[in-house]
């Protein structure tokens, strides 16, 4: 945009565009050498800080004049300061002689992750709750701002906050590698995974915030994630008290990295998916809010697989199928009852950008928003986690002579992963058929879509077992009058409690009715997978004609001010 | 940016229902580059609810909006770097001050380096906000808040701006400056949609004016044409006499053609449907019966009462 370009340099502020007030002083004549490189380091930080985020920008200035920041940091800096008073003299001789190390870092760590894995996470969250409530985030999105740069500016005034308080207890986390007891991989090890967690709560907290802008809603979110916040605070202290005053960390173990490794590349992968979700809750209602992320999903999926695969060729057992699947079928069954629950309607610009051709679409079709390519995501998904854990378990079957850990056999897994995928097939399909009947005479939203599905499924469990519990004297013992419920029925499997007619006839039930399901919802994916690209409108693509960077000539005046003096209003 | 060649702002049969209420329904106009529109109705109406959509905040029911020619369903990015939206409540931030808070919005809406610099000081000095720089936000009055509120719109230098209610809670002089600052932005080609209840304010800064009532488009014309539709249809009249007010008062209810006789003092008004030509014969005809007539007049109207005729002050 040119329209600003300033008239004359004396309309700029001189401190704001690398001119700093030392070189225009008097004094500076004689450091003019000095000078040079300084205003060309300045001249690159103002560059710089013209790229940074605006979000961060303005949270670093509203940070350093807020009250809660200033007091976190000044307490920080005085239980920092206590403690190494307080613990050296409580330590006394035996600072010089015992593991005095690890009690320090332990205590400057308390110190440290009440503010990182607290103060900053519910921030975060508030900071975005608040600002949805009192309509400046509208304000804020109708700028040409895009929501992941909200996201991320949010994020990075997060990070600053953390590491301003970390460098706060830097002095005292070196003095504490100097004396005995810790050393310093681990430090770093336990401070890499506290900023880690850090990040992730306060993902957690603004995608809270986007949840609701009613301020009712947002005291009870809040409520939650306090509870939530200061549990994992608990945790993390328990976790570094055994890490650093109990066992020490297996270095030498040979998984010690590819399982480290596991957890930081799954933590991303649910970073990238929480982040895609946040971006997409603050998201233009017409703009496409699915596309990130299924890819995300996706993403998740093959780096779950990917470490299973791994975990097997260490040992392969068929113990580990039990979390592949349990954990597996467990993602997509969350995600599913999202996805079915889509709203039903594409928006032109959304059809601009359907895939065209055969191969396109084929792939791609699937990745795009609606209820019913949502549906067959899902199911595509499932299919392949089905199918590559059978698999798993034919080969470990084949070539594994040890005895297996738990007392599965692989027949049981092999029906637990079929009559999974049977259950998941028809609980999402019926979810998804239902919310398409109640959409023809009400709006339903997404949260209460997924609301729906889990009343369907807490119904069909509750109301054979309440007849069953009332009527049955003997022990209880699983019965085909259950069938309607998943997660009583799996477990039966896998305790073969099922006699096996009993097993054929549930195999020929779930399948008719998942067949069923799948052709009720029929219509409507071939609906959603006829839908073609539409064209864009004519002043769009006038448009992207213009942005097209044109022959390089000067630029003309363009802004009814330019150049001349401005009318002031008095 | 290179402007289209149509309206700037133009409403295409825009409906927005909020489950059985119809704020909005089946509106359409247009304003053009350099015009000022008005936009009118009492409480309720759907001002505001059709403003939101076009400043992309809300969408349609059914319908678009498009400013510039971008839709602002299908194209809302496109649509917001042309527009600047002045809502009826203010957001704030904690701990940032006049000049901060332009600052970030000018960075949010893409201006960078020497460009933001002189756009910031451009609006600061147009609105009179210069001196305030420093100042905190939140002890900011209401007159200041309003014009950081258009600062912040006009930061980008939009081509269409959509205010809604910025004269609310201003003091005369505030009000008379806001006018000004309006005329000034029209006259630098940008075309603004403006909603307010201070008609007399509007009557004179807008080049056409729009009015709602109950989602619906009653008219839309400029003030003279509607002033004018308005006068052709009943005239109102003032007449003053020396003596008694009170025979005047009855003779002037008693004929069919009047109505709404007020009298105060020794001068009544009324209304009548009717030429100038039936005037004329009314003077003759009250000189006739005897009243000694001092003074005798249409009363021009105002938007104040167009409003009043076209509308009928129900809510939904
Ligand atoms: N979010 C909403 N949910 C439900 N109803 C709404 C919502 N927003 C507006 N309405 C209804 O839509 C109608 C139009 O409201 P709108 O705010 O557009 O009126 P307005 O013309 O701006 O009135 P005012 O002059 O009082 O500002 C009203 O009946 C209002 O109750
Ligand atoms: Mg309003």
């Amino acid at each position: 945009m040119s329209a600003w370009e300033p008239a004359s340099e004396a309309l700029t502020r001189p401190e704001e565009v690398g001119l700093s007030k030392e070189t225009s002083s008097p004094f500076a004549a004689g450091r003019a050498a000095a000078a040079s490189w300084l205003e060309r380091l300045e001249a690159y930080l103002t560059s710089w800080g013209e790229r940074l985020n605006p979000i961060l920008v303005k949270e670093a200035r509203q940070a350093l004049k807020s009250r809660r920041f200033i007091s976190t940091f000044g307490l920080v800096l005085l239980f920092a300061c206590a403690w190494s008073y307080l613990g050296v003299a409580w330590m006394g001789d035996r600072i010089h002689f015992g593991a005095a190390g690890s009690v320090m870092f332990y205590g400057y760590y308390w110190i440290l992750a009440f503010p990182l894995l607290v103060v900053v996470p519910f921030g975060a969250f508030q900071s975005l709750a608040g600002e949805r409530h009192d309509g400046s985030h509208e304000l804020l999105s109708i700028t040409t701002l895009k929501p992941h740069q909200l996201v991320t500016g949010k994020l990075a005034s997060a990070l600053l906050e953390m590491l301003v308080y970390l460098s706060a207890v830097t002095p005292c986390l070196g003095f504490t590698y100097l004396l005995r007891g810790i050393d310093f991989p681990t430090i770093l090890l336990v401070l890499v995974y506290t900023i880690h967690a850090s990040l992730g709560l306060s993902l957690t907290g603004l995608l809270l915030a986007t949840v609701s802008i009613e301020r009712h809603w947002q005291m009870v979110l809040s409520v939650l994630l306090v509870i939530g916040l200061l549990a994992a605070f608990a945790g993390a202290l328990s976790l570094t008290g055994m890490v650093v005053l109990e066992v020490g960390l297996p270095w030498h173990e040979e998984e010690f990295i590819p399982v480290n490794l596991a957890v930081l590349t799954l933590f991303w992968g649910s970073f990238a998916l929480s982040f895609a979700a946040t971006a997409a809750q603050l998201t233009f209602a017409a703009d496409n809010r699915s596309t990130a992320l299924r890819v995300a999903m996706l993403a998740n999926h093959a780096l779950f697989l990917g470490w299973m695969a791994y975990a097997w060729h260490l040992s392969p057992d068929l113990f580990l199928f039990i979390p592949l699947l349990t954990l597996g079928y467990g993602y997509w069954a969350a995600l599913g009852m999202f996805l079915v629950a889509e709203g039903p309607d594409m928006s032109h610009r959304v059809r601009r950008g359907l895939p065209q051709t055969l191969l396109g679409r084929a792939l791609f079709t699937w990745l795009m928003p609606g209820p019913g390519t949502g549906y067959m995501f899902v199911l595509a998904n499932l299919m392949v986690l089905g199918a590559l854990s059978l698999l798993g378990v034919f080969v470990t079957r084949s070539i594994s002579t040890r005895p297996t850990m738990g007392m599965v056999d692989w027949q049981d897994l092999a029906h637990f992963g079929c009559l999974g995928f049977l259950y998941l097939a028809i609980y999402l399909g019926l979810g998804l058929w239902l919310i398409g009947l109640a959409r023809r005479r009400f709006a339903v939203p997404l949260p209460v879509g997924v609301l729906l599905q889990a009343v369907l499924l807490i119904l069909a469990c509750l109301v054979p077992l309440v007849p069953y519990l009332l009527y049955e004297t003997g022990p209880l013992r699983y019965s085909m009058t259950q069938l309607a419920n998943p997660f009583w029925t799996l477990a039966a499997v896998l305790d073969r409690d099922i006699p096996t007619h009993d097993l054929i006839s549930l195999y020929i039930g779930l399948t008719l009715a998942a067949a069923l399901v799948f052709f009720l919802n029929l219509p409507r994916v071939a609906y959603e997978v006829m839908r073609v690209q539409v064209a864009k409108p004519r002043r769009v693509v006038e448009e992207e004609v213009a942005e097209r960077p044109p022959p390089a000539l000067p630029a003309a005046p363009s802004s009814p001010w330019e150049g001349e003096g401005v009318a002031r209003v008095e | 940016m290179k402007l289209g060649s149509g309206p700037l702002i133009e409403l295409r049969r825009l409906h927005r229902y909020f489950g059985q209420t119809q704020a909005v329904q089946d509106v359409s106009f247009e304003v053009a580059a350099g015009q000022v529109m008005g936009y009118i109705g009492p409480n309720g109406a759907g001002k505001t609810t059709s403003m939101r959509i076009l400043a992309t905040l809300d969408v349609p029911t059914k319908g678009d909006a498009f400013v510039d020619g971008f839709s602002v369903v299908n194209d809302p990015d496109r649509a917001r770097a042309r527009l600047g939206f002045m809502p009826d409540y203010f957001g704030t931030y904690a701990n940032v001050n006049v000049w901060e808070y332009l600052d970030f919005f000018a960075r949010a809406y893409g201006l960078r380096g020497k460009t933001r610099l002189a756009a910031l000081d451009y609006v600061m000095r147009f609105t009179g906000l210069d001196e305030l720089a420093e100042k905190p936000m939140r002890g900011l009055s209401k007159g200041m808040k309003q014009r950081l509120c258009l600062g912040r719109a006009m930061i980008h230098d939009p081509p269409v701006l959509v205010l809604d209610e910025p004269a609310a809670g201003l003091d005369p002089r505030a009000r008379i400056q806001l006018r000004e600052m309006i005329r000034q932005l029209a006259a630098q080609g940008k075309a603004v949609l403006i909603s307010s209840h201070i008609l007399t304010e509007l009557a004179e800064m807008c080049d056409v004016v729009a009015i709602i009532e109950r989602g619906r488009l009653l008219a839309v014309g400029s003030v003279e044409e509607m002033v004018r539709r308005q006068v052709r249809q009943q005239r109102r009249v003032s007449v003053q006499v020396l003596g008694e007010i009170a025979p005047v008062n009855a003779w002037l209810s008693s004929r069919p053609e009047i109505r709404q006789v007020h009298a105060n003092g020794n001068t009544a008004t009324f209304v009548h449907d009717g030429t100038v030509e039936a005037e004329a014969d009314l003077l003759a005809a009250m000189i006739d019966a005897g009243f000694r007539v001092a003074a005798f007049g249409s009363v021009a109207a105002t938007l104040e009462e167009v409003f009043m005729q076209v509308t009928e002050g129900r809510v939904q």
